[in-house]
């Protein structure tokens, strides 16, 4: 299945921060305050922008065009907008258009990439570990910070989008749709899913290092009825298809662009 | 709430979605269940780890002196 805007974010003018002109003629008091503004907010979306696009230089010219256009329609801010929000929806606007177009080439990502192999079940699994007392506590131990972020650069932009700003910056649900201009289940969808990734990849780290049996890689997916009775046995968090998202009413997408955007 | 209903919303839990009434419910469900417990610890710890491992870094200076020249020439 192919993808659609991979971003779903809404045209540039339609980010505008404010409902009507502030008052002009004071252009360095807007210029002071506008600077303020990047110091607040610039390592946050130099950090969003380097997980983005991988690339030091790329997420230098990313944070450079998000801050020049929000800085051509700063003129109209209101003071009590949500600033940052804005800045983050310029901000993953122009990845998305970027990625637009350096490639015509749709993203498709099987249904079944994801959410198969769940971290926390083998966790449990580890023979390694299974005399520790608390296997899980071990194997984050054992992650590392940079296995994280290559795990997380190695998702599909739209749910690495996702996975970013309510993981890393800390937006909630619906900030997150503003952001990307999509509903609120397309974003608890792709943050479901681009979580399933990340741990997937995560078991591949700490399977290399032995952490984990090798039996466990040919065993099927952990599924709710393997968990002993009484008890909830290895699972990886809610299933993507689970009730969550049935209460939004969204369907789940198979790719990580077109759905549901 | 059953072990399945707590696993579903999990998540919503941990990222604090859910209206005050679904998280009690789920945090009784915690207190009554050891493995769903462990569960919700494992999954908020590497929230967390992520948070850690992406976040809070510092854009290069060279880029905050160029934004700032850019600037001064509006």
């Amino acid at each position: 299945m192919t993808a659609g805007p991979r971003g779903g974010c809404r045209p540039l003018e339609a980010l505008s921060p404010v409902r009507e002109p502030a008052p002009s003629g004071d252009a360095q008091s807007s210029r002071d305050t506008y600077e303020h503004l990047i110091t607040a907010h610039l390592d946050g979306l130099y950090s969003t922008a380097r997980r983005l696009t991988r690339h030091a230089a790329s997420a230098e010219d990313l944070v450079q065009e998000t801050m020049l256009k929000a800085w051509r329609s700063f003129h109209t801010f209101q003071p009590g907008t949500n600033v940052r929000a804005w800045l983050y929806r310029i901000l993953m606007n122009t990845y998305f258009d970027a990625q637009r177009k350096q490639s015509r080439e749709p993203e498709v990502v099987a249904a079944d990439d994801v959410g198969d192999l769940y971290l926390y079940g083998k966790a449990r699994d580890g023979i390694a570990l299974s005399e520790s007392g608390n296997p899980e506590r071990l194997v984050l131990e054992h992650i590392m910070d940079t296995e994280v972020r290559e795990g997380l650069e190695a998702l599909p932009p739209s749910f690495l989008a996702a996975v970013l700003l309510v993981d890393v910056d800390g937006f909630a649900y619906k900030e997150a749709a503003d952001v990307l201009g999509i509903p609120v289940g397309t974003v608890m969808s792709r943050l479901y899913r681009g979580r399933h990734a990340l741990r997937r990849r995560l078991v591949e780290y700490v399977r290399r290092r032995r952490l984990i049996r090798q039996e466990a890689h040919l065993s099927p997916a952990p599924q709710a009825q393997e968990r002993p009775a009484g008890g909830c046995g290895a699972a990886g968090g809610p299933a993507p298809d689970g009730e969550a998202l049935r209460k939004t009413g969204q369907e789940l997408p198979r790719t990580t662009g077109g759905a549901g955007a | 709430m059953n072990c399945q209903e707590c696993l579903d919303q999990m998540w919503q839990y941990i990222d604090g979605e859910l209206d005050v009434a679904s998280t009690d419910e789920l945090q009784r469900h915690l207190t009554q269940c050891r493995e769903c417990f462990s569960h919700a610890e494992f999954e908020r710890r590497l929230k967390e780890m992520v948070r850690r491992a992406c976040g809070a870094e510092q854009a290069p200076a060279h880029l905050r002196e160029r934004l700032t020249k850019i600037l001064s020439m509006f």
